[in-house]
């Protein structure tokens, strides 16, 4: 392909993927909605939040895989506690990160 | 007069806008460490820095742009490559939708504007925040344009440098992006219902990538997290009343 065709794709892409963004929020987001899908839109952010930070866990190089060799997963729990018991973002973020470059750090 | 009654005075819109780009900085590291990953897979692929960093800037979608470096080497005709792309994109109307409810205050163009930077990161910040109190419009903007912008100018350096940028991983940088949803996640469980919303999502997310779903898994096992809240929600007011 020559730049501009990879000029144009890059185009087409953002396109797409702009369409795909926008059109919930402008077809959802002008009018109020009939009550049972607006009470079940309120499920909605938990639910995808909760899908993510699975898939963010569970999926390494593009493949499920779980394996307790894995540093993350030990972090994790640690992480939790600290998510619940102080409520901030930093600092769950610190001690996580902390904990897996500290553990790399001893493995060598 | 009576400046009691008087409602408290608006901070400056910058103030809100710093506001907004402290919240995303925890999770940069992790933005900059996948976009520099892009730029070295996109020049390695003989793909033109300068284009490699256009595209970050018109697409803005890590995996996506990820899938396409290779696709493009191969000349794979761009109608797959965009069909590519609007699969991986698809968890982005879960997000979106999620938004939608507390974003009515926006204009139109607004609106559109915000559609263009949603991504991982901020959709966690945004959709944690929105139901509690109401966010400012500087500050919504100044998170996204700050992952925007660091995504667009790290891709740059991976272009340009060619190189990865040493192990990140040392630094614990691949846990930012889990550890931040797990802490904004805990945030967004306050009720019966969006804890099972939660819970069904992640079991239906395990249960999806097992069975292969790859790209759809995010948009269909939100999808049944969040039926499975709204059941739990309606059946047990049902019972009550």
């Amino acid at each position: 392909m020559d730049q501009t065709g990879i000029l144009l794709t890059a185009a087409g892409m953002g396109a797409v993927a702009l369409a795909i963004r926008a059109s919930p929020l402008l077809l959802l987001g002008g009018r109020k909605l009939p009550r049972p899908i607006e009470e079940a839109l309120h499920f909605l952010p938990a639910a995808a939040l909760a899908a993510i930070t699975v898939q963010l866990l569970v999926v390494r190089d593009g493949a499920l895989q779980v394996s307790i060799d894995d540093v993350t997963w030990w972090a994790l729990l640690p992480s939790v506690a600290v998510a619940i018991l102080t409520r901030s973002t930093f600092l769950t973020v610190a001690v996580g990160m902390a904990i897996v470059a500290g553990s790399r750090l001893i493995a060598g | 007069m009576n400046e009691a009654a008087q409602p408290s005075p608006r901070a400056p819109w910058w103030h809100d806008a710093g506001r907004g780009i402290v919240q995303i900085l925890p999770v940069l590291p992790a933005y900059s460490a996948v976009a520099i990953a892009f730029g070295v897979l996109a020049v390695d692929n003989g793909i033109a820095p300068w284009l490699a960093i256009v595209m970050s800037a018109l697409v803005f979608a890590g995996t996506a742009q990820l899938a396409a470096v290779p696709m493009i080497a191969l000349g794979l005709p761009p109608a797959a490559i965009l069909a590519t792309a609007a699969v991986i994109c698809a968890r982005f109307l879960a997000m979106s939708a999620a938004l939608a409810p507390y974003l009515r205050h926006l204009t139109w163009w607004q609106r559109l504007f915000y559609s263009a930077h949603i991504a991982s990161a901020n959709f966690a910040i945004h959709v944690t925040q929105l139901p509690l109190r109401q966010v400012p419009t500087a500050e919504l903007f100044a998170a996204n344009l700050t992952g925007y912008v660091i995504w667009v100018a790290a891709t740059a350096v991976g272009a340009v440098a060619g190189q990865r940028a040493g192990d990140l991983d040392r630094f614990g940088i691949d846990f930012a992006m889990p550890a931040m949803f797990v802490a904004l996640l805990a945030g967004a469980i306050r009720n019966r219902g969006q804890a099972a919303a939660a819970v069904f999502g992640g079991i239906a997310t395990i249960v999806l990538l097992a069975a292969g779903a790859s790209h759809w898994t995010i948009l269909l096992a939100a999808s049944a997290g969040c039926a499975a809240g709204w059941s739990l929600h309606t059946w047990t007011k049902r019972g009550s009343s």
